[in-house]
């Protein structure tokens, strides 16, 4: 079965992201197709096959040039790729489901010196490099919204929120990222 | 805040990233035009509430997604154990005689 394409908008997240440039710089990532894989590992193995990518082990993710995977559940992928490259071909007779859901999140990437001070002033998990290593990957929670988080460096994260839950996310970002700032002129 | 550990990401999460979920092992009557209303109502409504050792139902909601089940003392939030749903209810008292010896 080959998917139905479906043009993500263009809408983005219609806010300023300022970059609080000692502290932590957000930005939000270029459009890219995502699909929501659930299945068993069998089924799970194929699904990221047809996209070129190894199905990635608990709380991690697995990257294949532009594209990647995340373990979000034992049975539960949340795959990305970038726009414009050719139509995913699943396959048929899978006892998987790969749902298209490109619209259904914003990336953000957050990077700095103190990008895991940000996180961490409302993420309740631990963001040592311990506990959280680079290349780790978890749905939580920042503040009140539920965020998959990935670990691509010592300070730098990238984020998958759902969109209207976005501006949200950004000025709660940008609050902490604002506190720390003024805590470091102090 | 409770540290809960979920047993399918394996790892100690804040209690936040989770919701209590009921008494566990209530088992859905296998045939349920063969039970009388009273026992429909009980399998539907009837739950113990003890003070002490209490085996329930989490859900890792902002996490892994997964149903797990938890022994938790009612009283004092302590957690026994964390296991996996479809596992059997363990023997709660035997577990505390065994962290006693």
């Amino acid at each position: 079965m080959v998917e139905r394409r479906v043009e993500p908008s263009t809408a983005t997240v219609g806010l300023m992201l300022p970059a609080f440039a000692d502290v932590a710089a957000l930005t939000q990532t270029e459009r890219a197709e995502r699909w929501t894989l659930r299945g068993p590992d069998a089924a799970l193995d194929g699904l990221c096959a047809a996209l070129g990518l190894a199905r990635p082990q608990r709380l991690r993710a697995t990257v294949a040039g532009s594209r990647a995977a995340f373990w979000l559940g034992p049975d539960e992928i949340l795959a990305l790729a970038e726009l414009g490259a050719a139509p995913v071909d699943f396959g048929a007779g899978s006892d998987g489901a790969a749902v298209e859901v490109g619209d259904k999140f914003v990336g953000l990437d957050l990077a700095g010196r103190r990008a895991d001070a940000v996180l961490a002033s409302h993420c309740p998990q631990n963001l040592s490099l311990a506990a959280f290593p680079v290349g780790k990957v978890s749905r939580t929670l920042y503040a009140k919204v539920e965020i998959v988080l990935w670990r691509r460096g010592a300070s730098s994260f990238r984020i998958e929120v759902v969109r209207s839950f976005a501006p949200y996310l950004v000025a709660a970002l940008t609050a902490a990222a604002e506190d720390l700032a003024a805590l470091d002129r102090r | 805040m409770l540290n809960i550990r979920c047993p399918y990401c394996e790892e100690d999460r804040p209690e936040i990233e989770f919701r209590n979920a009921g008494e566990a092992h209530i088992a859905r009557p296998d045939e349920p035009d063969r039970v009388d209303d009273r026992q429909w109502a009980d399998f539907l409504y009837t739950r113990d509430n003890p003070k002490g050792w209490h085996a329930e139902r989490w859900r890792h909601v902002h996490g892994c997604g997964r149903f797990f089940n938890a022994v938790r003392h009612s009283v004092d939030d302590r957690i026994l154990l964390t296991y996996k749903a479809g596992e059997p209810k363990p023997d709660i008292e035997r577990m505390l005689r065994e962290r006693e010896a």
